[in-house]
């Protein structure tokens, strides 16, 4: 019909001619008449050059990302097309969107980041009936562990106050010896005692932890991740984890871990980024070899009991008692789980020491660019400054951005690769993370993967014993650090994939 | 008296000895970061080849698309060629590689009009692949910004400003973006290719 072709006929030749305010009146009037077609999608395209034309670039960017969400496929490309035009020519451009499963842009995998009200909303109708029922577990727990205290505690007194304090005799070797007899015995009761009341915390603690973690943590991450893509569990095989501790670096030479403990772990691929992490204890074991000569359990049960002088087994067991006493008290102050097999290993037995290297969050996963090289990227602390002590891992390699030299230092053995992966955007990023997180943090990138380590000095997603459960800060922060862990790929923009690998 | 003689000599020795050691630590220092300059630009120079070694893929991909401007195509071989041959150094030859970066970009971004071409899987890569060579002469740059960096602090500070000007050292320049890049892309002028 002459009346809808003339407008556009004539706005091309207005758009040719540079008349760009006559072009975009005609093609306006043109747009709002027609219907949606060829004719129609051509206007549209010559209106977002008329835009530019005239100068008015924000009208022309808003008209672009309209035709961005049309369904015909050549608009789309043209309009994706004309969008990383009107950004300097570096060469960003990505295969044009295919089809919308594939366009992440302003999606987040699946994973809707929800916020705290909503939370709080979801807090207040589904978890808090699950919580009152722990919060009853917990508060037998509590009685029972009073209960049993006391009762032990009464033992304890006695033991003190019967002990036969006038046989103790050191004036001649006999009655030396029996002098320390009498001390054995009742260290060993003592430490009896001791033992068999980390046994019966322990136990009880463990029955309404682990029945909290599976139903409300499981419960947190199905509000979050509501297309099933994330998988959660307790405690997975730490040798993987171990694996990557290694590969990744960070804690090496002099510091190398030679144990992982590994708890909560949650994996998933968001986009398409596979990610796991999980939370971990890193420790140095130091073996003590010479106490195999004194292992008095070993002992007792075979008749050589009295073979080893008397008065190296009462030294044993005094080592027993101190290192003991304060575990279990700082452990129970705070309400904190006991470790039976750390008592018993560490304190009864004493056959190792650990020292934790590194407490925290271990996250993993593939990185958008291929590189062969490693390059680690450290929290500028003193002892990370050193070079001498840290000539192992590589070169120190200075960056240009003065914000992130401030807070991390870099090192990695090929300076060209260590740039390729570090521009100046993920230093930004990486900046930007760290304030977010608040933590030191821990990051390298080693043959196309990436690893982060971000320390945290306490246990998490662990209940406390003495505090009550149905508080809602402890839930919310849970959600806060899934919300920083899952943020990553988002934060780091790991997927962006328009480089080989 | 053949004591304090012995003393006084011992003290000058001394000191000529931790003077001479501060000299030679101070001149190898020099030369280690004029050696890490020419380092960084010759993996400056590994990168365009690579990035040279991609152009005919290019090319030949794009070729099939007979509605692609032929001209485009032929200057960008053209470009190649002339590196490639050698003949260019210095000056000229950073002159070339920013026009190859040009002609390049251009290429790329006017393909986004044709659709078929972008799911080409061949093509795809080859994106891939240029982008990211792309990304890693930026680093190498980097690099040898980094390093000139260092190397003119040293030639310029004191005390190894003093080793410098014995050496005849020069103060090295650092990569810029010539007037030409600087520009503000004019986008109607793309359109019109």
């Amino acid at each position: 019909m002459s009346n809808r072709i003339k407008p556009l006929a004539s706005g091309l030749e207005a758009l040719a001619q540079k008349r760009y305010a006559e072009a975009i009146e005609l093609l306006e009037t043109f747009c709002q008449l027609s219907q949606i077609n060829r004719d129609y999608w051509q206007a549209q395209m010559s209106l977002v050059q008329a835009y530019i034309g005239a100068g008015q670039n924000q009208r022309a960017i808003a008209l672009c990302e309209k035709l961005l969400a049309s369904k015909n496929l050549e608009v789309r490309a043209w309009a994706h097309n004309f969008i990383t035009k009107l950004v300097p020519p570096v060469l960003t451009s990505v295969a044009a969107p295919q089809d919308s499963t594939k366009n992440t842009v302003g999606t987040n995998f699946g994973i809707k980041l929800k916020t705290l009200d909503e939370l709080k909303q979801f807090y207040q109708q589904y978890l808090l009936a699950d919580l009152k029922e722990f919060e009853k577990k917990r508060k037998a727990v509590v009685n029972q562990i009073a209960a049993v205290g006391i009762t032990l505690s009464i033992v304890v007194l006695a033991l003190f106050l019967f002990f036969p304090y006038g046989w103790l005799n050191f004036s001649t070797t006999r009655a030396a010896n029996f002098s320390f007899a009498i001390i054995f015995l009742f260290l060993l009761a003592f430490v009896g005692c001791m033992y068999a009341w980390v046994v019966f915390y322990s136990s009880s603690t463990e029955t309404y932890v682990n029945g909290f973690k599976s139903k409300i943590i499981q419960q947190i991450i199905n509000f979050i991740d509501e297309k099933q893509i994330l998988k959660y569990s307790q405690s997975d095989s730490a040798e993987m984890t171990l694996a990557a501790f290694e590969h990744s670096q960070i804690f090496s030479g002099a510091i190398a871990p030679s144990k992982i403990t590994q708890d909560d772990c949650i994996s998933g691929t968001l986009g398409e980024t596979d990610i796991f992490f999980s939370e971990v204890c890193a420790e140095i074991e130091i073996e003590h070899n010479w106490i195999n000569y004194f292992n008095i359990s070993q002992n007792l049960f075979s008749r050589r009991t009295f073979d080893i002088p008397i008065y190296i087994s009462v030294f044993v067991l005094i080592i027993a008692v101190f290192k003991g006493i304060p575990y279990i008290i700082r452990r129970m102050i705070k309400g904190q789980r006991i470790d039976y097999y750390h008592f018993e290993e560490e304190i009864i037995k004493n056959e190792v020491t650990r020292k934790a290297v590194f407490k925290g969050l271990f996250f993993q996963a593939d990185f958008h660019k291929s590189f062969q090289s490693k390059t680690i990227v450290l929290p500028a602390v003193l002892d990370y400054k050193i070079q001498v002590l840290n000539r192992h891992r590589g070169e120190v390699i200075k960056l240009e951005d003065p914000e992130f030299n401030h807070l991390f230092v870099v090192y990695s053995e090929d300076q060209v690769a260590a740039r390729y992966v570090l521009t100046t955007n993920l230093m930004a990023k990486l900046v930007r993370f760290k304030k977010k997180a608040k933590r030191n943090i821990y990051v390298s990138f080693v043959d196309s993967k990436i690893y982060i380590a971000v320390e945290y000095a306490e246990d998490l997603f662990e209940p406390l014993l003495f505090k009550t459960m149905l508080g809602f800060a402890p839930v919310r922060e849970y959600f806060e650090i899934l919300k920083l862990m899952l943020g990553i790929v988002e934060d780091l923009n790991l997927n962006r994939r328009i480089w080989n690998g | 008296m053949a004591t304090f003689i012995l003393s006084v000599l011992l003290t000058v020795v001394l000191i000529i000895g931790t003077v001479v050691a501060i000299l030679i630590w101070l001149y190898n220092n020099l030369v280690g970061k004029k050696n890490q300059v020419d380092k960084a630009f010759s993996s400056i120079d590994v990168l365009l080849k690579k990035r040279c070694d991609l152009i005919p893929n290019l090319v030949a991909v794009v070729k099939k698309y007979a509605q692609f401007e032929q001209q485009t195509l032929t200057e960008i071989a053209n470009l190649r060629s002339r590196v490639m041959s050698g003949q260019a150094t210095g000056a000229a030859r950073v002159d070339l590689e920013n026009q190859i970066s040009r002609v390049v970009g251009n290429i790329l971004v006017a393909l986004e009009a044709y659709p078929d071409l972008k799911a080409n899987q061949n093509f795809i890569q080859l994106q891939y692949s240029l982008t990211e060579v792309e990304e890693q002469i930026s680093a190498a740059r980097r690099f040898y910004n980094a390093a000139v960096t260092e190397y003119n602090d040293a030639i310029e500070m004191f005390p190894s400003n003093l080793i410098a000007i014995a050496m005849n050292y020069r103060l090295k320049k650092l990569f810029e973006a010539n007037t030409g890049d600087r520009q503000n892309v004019d986008v109607g002028s793309l359109f019109e290719q």
